[in-house]
Protein backbone atom coordinates (compact mmCIF):
# COMPACT_ATOMS: atom_id res chain seq x y z
CA UNK A 1 0.00 0.00 0.00
CA UNK A 2 1.44 3.59 -0.75
CA UNK A 3 2.02 6.07 1.94
CA UNK A 4 -1.18 7.81 3.56
CA UNK A 5 -1.58 11.30 2.63
CA UNK A 6 -1.48 13.95 5.22
CA UNK A 7 -5.26 14.74 4.80
CA UNK A 8 -6.17 11.40 5.54
CA UNK A 9 -3.91 11.41 8.72
CA UNK A 10 -5.73 15.14 9.93
CA UNK A 11 -9.03 13.67 9.37
CA UNK A 12 -8.43 10.48 11.42
CA UNK A 13 -6.89 12.73 14.07
CA UNK A 14 -9.47 15.08 13.85
CA UNK A 15 -12.06 11.69 14.55
CA UNK A 16 -13.57 12.16 11.14
CA UNK A 17 -12.68 9.01 10.12
CA UNK A 18 -14.89 6.08 9.99
CA UNK A 19 -15.88 2.68 8.42
CA UNK A 20 -13.27 1.01 5.67
CA UNK A 21 -11.38 4.60 5.12
CA UNK A 22 -10.31 4.30 8.66
CA UNK A 23 -9.65 0.60 9.06
CA UNK A 24 -7.18 0.50 5.81
CA UNK A 25 -5.78 3.42 7.66
CA UNK A 26 -5.18 1.46 10.60
CA UNK A 27 -3.77 -1.73 8.71
CA UNK A 28 -1.21 1.06 6.87
CA UNK A 29 0.07 2.29 10.35
CA UNK A 30 0.36 -1.50 11.74
CA UNK A 31 2.88 -1.82 9.25
CA UNK A 32 4.64 0.97 8.45
CA UNK A 33 6.62 2.70 11.01
CA UNK A 34 7.37 5.68 8.32
CA UNK A 35 3.56 6.89 8.45
CA UNK A 36 3.32 6.46 12.09
CA UNK A 37 6.07 8.67 12.62
CA UNK A 38 4.07 11.35 10.60
CA UNK A 39 1.11 10.61 12.25
CA UNK A 40 2.64 11.62 15.43
CA UNK A 41 4.38 14.66 13.74
CA UNK A 42 0.87 15.57 12.20
CA UNK A 43 -0.75 15.32 15.69
CA UNK A 44 2.08 17.75 17.16
CA UNK A 45 0.94 20.10 14.16
CA UNK A 46 -2.59 19.60 14.78
CA UNK A 47 -1.90 20.65 18.61
CA UNK A 48 0.21 23.39 17.86
CA UNK A 49 -2.49 25.18 15.37
CA UNK A 50 -4.88 24.27 18.21
CA UNK A 51 -2.77 26.33 20.83
CA UNK A 52 -2.35 29.07 18.52
CA UNK A 53 -6.03 29.66 17.86
CA UNK A 54 -6.31 29.41 20.80
CA UNK A 55 -4.16 32.72 21.72
CA UNK A 56 -6.39 34.31 19.31
CA UNK A 57 -9.95 33.59 20.90
CA UNK A 58 -12.24 36.22 22.58
CA UNK A 59 -12.70 37.00 26.12
CA UNK A 60 -14.56 33.94 27.95
CA UNK A 61 -17.74 35.94 28.83
CA UNK A 62 -21.31 33.99 29.69
CA UNK A 63 -23.76 34.61 26.84
CA UNK A 64 -26.68 36.88 26.72
CA UNK A 65 -29.77 34.82 27.70
CA UNK A 66 -31.21 33.35 24.88
CA UNK A 67 -34.56 34.66 26.32
CA UNK A 68 -33.16 38.13 25.36
CA UNK A 69 -32.53 37.17 21.82
CA UNK A 70 -36.53 35.57 21.65
CA UNK A 71 -38.89 37.43 23.26
CA UNK A 72 -41.50 35.46 24.01
CA UNK A 73 -43.85 38.83 22.22
CA UNK A 74 -41.88 37.91 18.81
CA UNK A 75 -44.77 36.56 17.19
CA UNK A 76 -46.99 39.40 17.44
CA UNK A 77 -44.33 42.34 16.53
CA UNK A 78 -45.29 43.09 13.36
CA UNK A 79 -48.27 45.59 13.70
CA UNK A 80 -47.17 46.90 17.25
CA UNK A 81 -43.71 47.75 16.24
CA UNK A 82 -44.23 48.92 13.14
CA UNK A 83 -46.29 51.13 14.90
CA UNK A 84 -44.10 51.84 17.35
CA UNK A 85 -40.90 52.44 14.88
CA UNK A 86 -43.17 54.66 13.09
CA UNK A 87 -43.77 56.82 16.44
CA UNK A 88 -40.40 56.85 17.97
CA UNK A 89 -39.17 57.85 14.80
CA UNK A 90 -41.37 60.87 13.87
CA UNK A 91 -40.66 61.49 17.81
CA UNK A 92 -37.14 61.22 17.49
CA UNK A 93 -36.65 63.21 14.20
CA UNK A 94 -39.01 65.81 15.45
CA UNK A 95 -36.68 66.85 18.57
CA UNK A 96 -33.94 66.28 16.64
CA UNK A 97 -34.97 68.72 14.02
CA UNK A 98 -35.09 71.28 17.17
CA UNK A 99 -31.65 70.20 18.56
CA UNK A 100 -30.39 70.79 14.76
CA UNK A 101 -31.70 74.42 14.48
CA UNK A 102 -30.46 75.02 17.75
CA UNK A 103 -26.83 73.68 16.91
CA UNK A 104 -27.23 75.43 13.64
CA UNK A 105 -28.19 79.03 15.62
CA UNK A 106 -25.68 78.59 17.89
CA UNK A 107 -22.87 78.34 15.58
CA UNK A 108 -24.21 81.40 13.94
CA UNK A 109 -24.42 82.90 17.02
CA UNK A 110 -20.88 82.05 17.93
CA UNK A 111 -20.09 84.57 15.23
CA UNK A 112 -18.82 87.47 16.12
CA UNK A 113 -21.91 90.47 15.87
CA UNK A 114 -22.09 93.69 16.71
CA UNK A 115 -24.51 93.49 19.05
CA UNK A 116 -25.83 90.07 21.12
CA UNK A 117 -29.48 90.06 19.84
CA UNK A 118 -31.84 90.48 22.61
CA UNK A 119 -33.14 87.45 24.63
CA UNK A 120 -36.47 86.89 23.36
CA UNK A 121 -35.61 88.27 19.88
CA UNK A 122 -36.91 86.21 16.77
CA UNK A 123 -35.29 86.61 13.74
CA UNK A 124 -37.31 89.45 12.11
CA UNK A 125 -38.15 90.06 8.50
CA UNK A 126 -37.57 93.18 6.39
CA UNK A 127 -40.90 94.75 7.25
CA UNK A 128 -40.37 94.23 11.22
CA UNK A 129 -42.74 91.52 11.28
CA UNK A 130 -41.85 88.59 13.51
CA UNK A 131 -40.70 85.29 11.07
CA UNK A 132 -42.61 82.23 11.64
CA UNK A 133 -39.71 80.66 12.79
CA UNK A 134 -40.22 79.86 16.42
CA UNK A 135 -38.37 81.40 19.19
CA UNK A 136 -36.89 78.58 20.55
CA UNK A 137 -34.84 77.88 17.44
CA UNK A 138 -32.64 80.87 18.28
CA UNK A 139 -30.19 80.04 20.88
CA UNK A 140 -28.38 83.06 22.58
CA UNK A 141 -25.82 81.15 24.29
CA UNK A 142 -23.56 78.16 24.62
CA UNK A 143 -24.92 78.40 28.48
CA UNK A 144 -28.51 78.49 27.23
CA UNK A 145 -28.56 75.91 25.12
CA UNK A 146 -29.28 72.70 27.49
CA UNK A 147 -32.43 74.77 28.68
CA UNK A 148 -33.40 75.43 25.10
CA UNK A 149 -32.83 71.82 24.42
CA UNK A 150 -34.65 70.66 27.22
CA UNK A 151 -37.45 73.03 26.05
CA UNK A 152 -37.42 71.59 22.45
CA UNK A 153 -39.02 67.89 22.47
CA UNK A 154 -42.61 68.79 24.07
CA UNK A 155 -42.98 71.45 21.76
CA UNK A 156 -41.96 69.00 18.67
CA UNK A 157 -44.49 66.41 20.30
CA UNK A 158 -47.62 66.24 18.25
CA UNK A 159 -50.39 66.96 20.44
CA UNK A 160 -52.01 63.39 19.83
CA UNK A 161 -48.98 62.42 21.38
CA UNK A 162 -48.65 64.94 23.70
CA UNK A 163 -52.06 63.31 25.54
CA UNK A 164 -50.78 60.41 26.05
CA UNK A 165 -47.91 61.34 28.06
CA UNK A 166 -47.62 64.29 30.51
CA UNK A 167 -44.24 65.28 30.02
CA UNK A 168 -40.38 63.62 29.33
CA UNK A 169 -39.70 63.01 32.97
CA UNK A 170 -35.62 63.25 33.95
CA UNK A 171 -34.66 59.84 34.96
CA UNK A 172 -31.66 59.25 37.36
CA UNK A 173 -29.09 56.27 36.83
CA UNK A 174 -31.45 53.94 39.02
CA UNK A 175 -34.44 54.92 37.03
CA UNK A 176 -32.39 54.47 33.34
CA UNK A 177 -31.87 50.95 34.56
CA UNK A 178 -34.96 50.07 35.49
CA UNK A 179 -36.71 50.97 32.05
CA UNK A 180 -33.84 49.17 30.27
CA UNK A 181 -33.53 46.56 31.76
CA UNK A 182 -29.53 47.37 32.66
CA UNK A 183 -27.18 49.97 32.63
CA UNK A 184 -27.85 52.61 29.48
CA UNK A 185 -25.10 52.80 27.44
CA UNK A 186 -23.35 56.15 26.82
CA UNK A 187 -20.36 57.71 24.96
CA UNK A 188 -17.80 57.57 26.88
CA UNK A 189 -15.71 60.21 28.59
CA UNK A 190 -18.49 62.41 28.24
CA UNK A 191 -20.81 64.13 31.00
CA UNK A 192 -24.37 63.15 30.51
CA UNK A 193 -26.63 66.43 30.05
CA UNK A 194 -29.79 65.19 30.98
CA UNK A 195 -31.68 61.22 30.73
CA UNK A 196 -35.35 61.54 30.20
CA UNK A 197 -38.13 58.86 29.59
CA UNK A 198 -39.94 59.33 26.11
CA UNK A 199 -43.49 60.83 27.27
CA UNK A 200 -45.28 57.84 25.56
CA UNK A 201 -44.07 55.59 28.27
CA UNK A 202 -42.67 53.26 25.25
CA UNK A 203 -39.70 52.16 27.12
CA UNK A 204 -37.20 54.67 25.26
CA UNK A 205 -34.96 56.82 27.31
CA UNK A 206 -33.39 59.96 25.77
CA UNK A 207 -29.73 60.69 26.87
CA UNK A 208 -28.26 63.55 26.13
CA UNK A 209 -24.40 64.12 26.34
CA UNK A 210 -22.41 66.96 24.93
CA UNK A 211 -19.70 65.98 22.37
CA UNK A 212 -18.26 69.17 21.97
CA UNK A 213 -19.24 72.43 23.39
CA UNK A 214 -22.59 73.16 21.42
CA UNK A 215 -22.75 69.65 19.93
CA UNK A 216 -25.39 67.52 21.66
CA UNK A 217 -25.89 64.61 20.75
CA UNK A 218 -29.21 62.39 21.24
CA UNK A 219 -29.08 58.50 22.60
CA UNK A 220 -32.51 56.69 22.00
CA UNK A 221 -32.12 53.82 23.90
CA UNK A 222 -34.56 50.56 24.57
CA UNK A 223 -34.72 47.48 24.97
CA UNK A 224 -34.24 45.29 22.06
CA UNK A 225 -36.32 43.52 20.61
CA UNK A 226 -35.95 40.49 18.59
CA UNK A 227 -38.74 41.32 15.49
CA UNK A 228 -36.59 44.43 15.67
CA UNK A 229 -33.06 43.28 14.81
CA UNK A 230 -33.80 41.76 11.03
CA UNK A 231 -31.81 44.75 9.64
CA UNK A 232 -28.36 44.83 10.49
CA UNK A 233 -26.93 47.81 12.42
CA UNK A 234 -26.29 49.87 11.89
CA UNK A 235 -29.12 51.08 9.58
CA UNK A 236 -30.31 54.78 7.79
CA UNK A 237 -33.48 54.69 8.16
CA UNK A 238 -34.35 56.86 4.79
CA UNK A 239 -38.34 56.45 5.51
CA UNK A 240 -37.99 58.24 8.22
CA UNK A 241 -37.84 61.37 6.75
CA UNK A 242 -41.49 61.13 5.31
CA UNK A 243 -42.47 61.39 8.65
CA UNK A 244 -40.73 64.21 9.79
CA UNK A 245 -41.58 67.65 9.64
CA UNK A 246 -41.19 69.64 6.77
CA UNK A 247 -39.00 71.65 8.39
CA UNK A 248 -36.52 68.88 9.65
CA UNK A 249 -36.94 67.33 6.13
CA UNK A 250 -35.23 70.18 4.40
CA UNK A 251 -32.44 70.03 7.08
CA UNK A 252 -30.00 67.59 5.07
CA UNK A 253 -27.80 66.87 7.54
CA UNK A 254 -30.17 64.73 9.44
CA UNK A 255 -28.91 61.26 9.67
CA UNK A 256 -29.98 58.24 12.22
CA UNK A 257 -28.40 55.55 12.77
CA UNK A 258 -29.24 52.63 15.07
CA UNK A 259 -26.90 49.99 16.98
CA UNK A 260 -27.36 46.94 19.13
CA UNK A 261 -25.41 47.06 22.35
CA UNK A 262 -26.10 43.97 24.07
CA UNK A 263 -29.36 44.10 24.98
CA UNK A 264 -30.24 47.67 23.83
CA UNK A 265 -31.53 49.72 20.46
CA UNK A 266 -29.44 52.58 20.54
CA UNK A 267 -30.27 55.37 17.82
CA UNK A 268 -28.21 58.12 17.58
CA UNK A 269 -28.66 61.68 16.60
CA UNK A 270 -26.38 64.95 16.30
CA UNK A 271 -25.45 67.56 14.34
CA UNK A 272 -22.71 65.90 12.71
CA UNK A 273 -22.09 63.90 9.38
CA UNK A 274 -23.81 60.24 9.54
CA UNK A 275 -20.03 58.99 9.05
CA UNK A 276 -19.34 60.77 12.05
CA UNK A 277 -22.65 59.99 14.06
CA UNK A 278 -21.14 56.24 12.66
CA UNK A 279 -18.26 56.53 14.18
CA UNK A 280 -19.05 58.01 17.58
CA UNK A 281 -22.48 54.96 17.88
CA UNK A 282 -19.47 52.65 17.60
CA UNK A 283 -17.76 54.63 20.80
CA UNK A 284 -21.23 53.70 22.55
CA UNK A 285 -20.75 51.01 25.61
CA UNK B 1 -38.84 25.01 16.78
CA UNK B 2 -37.84 28.03 19.48
CA UNK B 3 -36.42 25.14 21.42
CA UNK B 4 -34.74 23.31 19.08
CA UNK B 5 -33.44 27.16 18.17
CA UNK B 6 -32.22 27.32 22.19
CA UNK B 7 -30.28 24.63 21.71
CA UNK B 8 -28.46 25.50 19.00
CA UNK B 9 -27.58 28.38 20.77
CA UNK B 10 -26.70 26.94 23.52
CA UNK B 11 -24.06 24.55 22.27
CA UNK B 12 -23.26 27.06 18.96
CA UNK B 13 -23.26 30.43 20.41
CA UNK B 14 -19.67 30.93 21.55
CA UNK B 15 -18.09 28.77 18.87
CA UNK B 16 -19.76 31.28 16.50
CA UNK B 17 -18.58 33.90 18.30
CA UNK B 18 -15.12 32.58 18.59
CA UNK B 19 -15.58 31.87 14.68
CA UNK B 20 -16.70 35.73 14.54
CA UNK B 21 -13.92 37.30 16.51
CA UNK B 22 -11.06 36.02 13.88
CA UNK B 23 -12.85 38.03 11.27
CA UNK B 24 -13.84 41.21 13.26
CA UNK B 25 -10.90 41.19 15.96
CA UNK B 26 -13.55 42.89 18.42
CA UNK B 27 -15.23 40.42 20.95
CA UNK B 28 -18.10 43.18 21.47
CA UNK B 29 -18.52 43.12 17.40
CA UNK B 30 -18.01 39.26 17.17
CA UNK B 31 -20.91 39.00 19.99
CA UNK B 32 -23.32 41.74 18.68
CA UNK B 33 -23.45 40.09 14.83
CA UNK B 34 -23.80 36.10 16.39
CA UNK B 35 -26.89 37.58 18.82
CA UNK B 36 -28.04 39.45 15.32
CA UNK B 37 -27.65 36.02 13.25
CA UNK B 38 -29.33 34.16 16.14
CA UNK B 39 -32.23 36.93 15.71
CA UNK B 40 -32.18 36.75 12.58
CA UNK B 41 -32.56 33.03 12.26
CA UNK B 42 -35.54 33.05 14.62
CA UNK B 43 -37.21 35.24 12.24
CA UNK B 44 -36.21 33.08 9.04
CA UNK B 45 -36.71 29.28 10.71
CA UNK B 46 -34.06 28.12 8.33
CA UNK B 47 -33.90 24.15 8.09
CA UNK B 48 -30.59 23.70 8.41
CA UNK B 49 -29.75 26.07 11.48
CA UNK B 50 -26.16 25.44 12.17
CA UNK B 51 -24.73 25.96 9.04
CA UNK B 52 -27.36 28.82 8.15
CA UNK B 53 -25.77 30.49 11.65
CA UNK B 54 -22.48 30.87 10.16
CA UNK B 55 -23.22 31.73 6.39
CA UNK B 56 -25.11 34.39 7.71
CA UNK B 57 -22.89 35.42 10.50
CA UNK B 58 -20.25 35.09 7.90
CA UNK B 59 -21.87 37.53 5.87
CA UNK B 60 -22.17 40.36 8.44
CA UNK B 61 -19.15 39.80 9.46
CA UNK B 62 -17.52 40.81 6.15
CA UNK B 63 -19.90 43.67 5.69
CA UNK B 64 -18.77 44.95 9.02
CA UNK B 65 -15.32 44.42 8.17
CA UNK B 66 -15.82 46.71 5.21
CA UNK B 67 -17.87 49.43 7.01
CA UNK B 68 -15.63 50.13 9.64
CA UNK B 69 -12.95 50.40 7.01
CA UNK B 70 -15.08 52.98 5.41
CA UNK B 71 -15.53 54.71 8.78
CA UNK B 72 -12.02 54.44 9.23
CA UNK B 73 -11.42 56.64 6.58
CA UNK B 74 -13.61 59.35 7.80
CA UNK B 75 -12.54 58.76 11.07
CA UNK B 76 -10.16 62.38 10.74
CA UNK B 77 -14.21 63.70 10.62
CA UNK B 78 -14.09 63.57 14.23
CA UNK B 79 -12.12 65.29 16.77
CA UNK B 80 -8.85 63.10 18.15
CA UNK B 81 -10.41 60.27 20.30
CA UNK B 82 -8.93 56.85 20.67
CA UNK B 83 -9.98 54.62 18.27
CA UNK B 84 -12.36 52.70 19.37
CA UNK B 85 -11.17 48.98 19.57
CA UNK B 86 -8.01 50.21 21.30
CA UNK B 87 -8.33 49.99 25.01
CA UNK B 88 -4.91 47.84 25.98
CA UNK B 89 -4.20 47.64 29.31
CA UNK B 90 -0.55 46.88 30.01
CA UNK B 91 -1.62 43.52 31.58
CA UNK B 92 -3.02 42.30 28.86
CA UNK B 93 -0.05 43.79 26.46
CA UNK B 94 1.33 40.39 26.10
CA UNK B 95 -2.13 38.45 25.57
CA UNK B 96 -2.57 41.55 23.08
CA UNK B 97 0.81 41.05 21.27
CA UNK B 98 0.25 36.96 21.36
CA UNK B 99 -3.45 37.92 19.78
CA UNK B 100 -1.85 40.06 16.99
CA UNK B 101 0.75 37.50 16.37
CA UNK B 102 -1.59 34.90 15.71
CA UNK B 103 -4.16 37.13 13.51
CA UNK B 104 -1.22 38.31 11.54
CA UNK B 105 0.06 34.59 10.46
CA UNK B 106 -3.98 33.70 10.09
CA UNK B 107 -4.02 36.08 7.70
CA UNK B 108 -1.47 34.67 5.37
CA UNK B 109 -3.18 31.68 4.82
CA UNK B 110 -5.56 32.08 1.81
CA UNK B 111 -9.05 32.64 2.05
CA UNK B 112 -10.61 28.99 1.91
CA UNK B 113 -7.90 27.73 3.81
CA UNK B 114 -8.13 30.46 6.78
CA UNK B 115 -12.07 29.65 6.24
CA UNK B 116 -12.18 25.87 6.58
CA UNK B 117 -9.40 26.37 9.61
CA UNK B 118 -11.97 29.06 11.42
CA UNK B 119 -15.01 26.68 10.54
CA UNK B 120 -13.15 23.55 12.16
CA UNK B 121 -12.35 25.65 15.21
CA UNK B 122 -15.57 26.55 15.72
CA UNK B 123 -16.37 23.18 16.21
CA UNK B 124 -17.92 22.22 12.68
CA UNK B 125 -17.97 18.62 11.75
CA UNK B 126 -16.02 17.90 8.16
CA UNK B 127 -19.51 17.45 6.45
CA UNK B 128 -20.84 21.03 7.62
CA UNK B 129 -17.46 22.51 6.31
CA UNK B 130 -17.72 20.34 3.23
CA UNK B 131 -21.30 21.81 2.92
CA UNK B 132 -20.08 25.26 4.00
CA UNK B 133 -17.46 25.55 1.62
CA UNK B 134 -18.61 23.51 -1.45
CA UNK B 135 -15.40 21.39 -1.06
CA UNK B 136 -15.49 17.98 -1.30
CA UNK B 137 -15.32 16.13 2.30
CA UNK B 138 -12.61 14.42 1.15
CA UNK B 139 -10.55 17.36 0.50
CA UNK B 140 -11.21 18.78 4.15
CA UNK B 141 -8.33 16.99 5.83
CA UNK B 142 -6.10 18.15 3.12
CA UNK B 143 -6.97 21.52 3.29
CA UNK B 144 -6.98 21.72 7.01
CA UNK B 145 -3.57 19.78 6.92
CA UNK B 146 -2.39 22.57 5.07
CA UNK B 147 -4.28 25.35 6.76
CA UNK B 148 -2.62 23.67 9.71
CA UNK B 149 0.69 23.89 8.42
CA UNK B 150 1.00 27.19 7.26
CA UNK B 151 -0.60 28.79 10.49
CA UNK B 152 2.44 27.12 12.40
CA UNK B 153 4.76 28.31 9.66
CA UNK B 154 3.75 31.86 9.89
CA UNK B 155 3.47 32.34 13.53
CA UNK B 156 7.46 30.75 13.49
CA UNK B 157 8.52 33.59 10.96
CA UNK B 158 6.93 36.04 13.37
CA UNK B 159 4.50 36.86 10.84
CA UNK B 160 6.60 38.14 8.17
CA UNK B 161 5.71 37.82 4.65
CA UNK B 162 6.66 34.54 3.49
CA UNK B 163 5.18 32.83 0.71
CA UNK B 164 7.70 30.18 -0.02
CA UNK B 165 5.46 27.38 1.37
CA UNK B 166 2.83 28.28 -0.58
CA UNK B 167 2.27 26.05 -3.85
Amino acid sequence: MLHVDEGLLHAYLDGELAGAERDSLLAHLAECPACRNRLEEERALVARAGELLGRAAPPKRAPVPFERIARPRAPRWRVPAAWAATVTIAFAMGWYAQAERLAHDLALSAIPSEAPPPRTASPRRADGRPATRPPVARAPAAKSLQAEVATAPMAAVPAALRDEGTASPALDADAARAVLGRAPAVLPGRAVLRMTRSPTDDGVVVIEQEWTPGIVLRLYERRAMTADRVDVAPTRAPSARAQVAPSAAREPRHEYLARYVNSLRIEIAGPLASDSLAQLLELVE
Amino acid sequence: MSDDLAEVYRTTYQALVRFLYRKVWDPDRAEDIAQEAFARALVHRPDNTRGWLFVVAANMARDDARRAARERRHLTLLKSEPAPTATPSDAGAHEDDERARVQAALEQLTPRDREVLLLWDADLSYDEIAAQTGLARAAIGTTLARARRRLVEAHESGGKRDHAARG
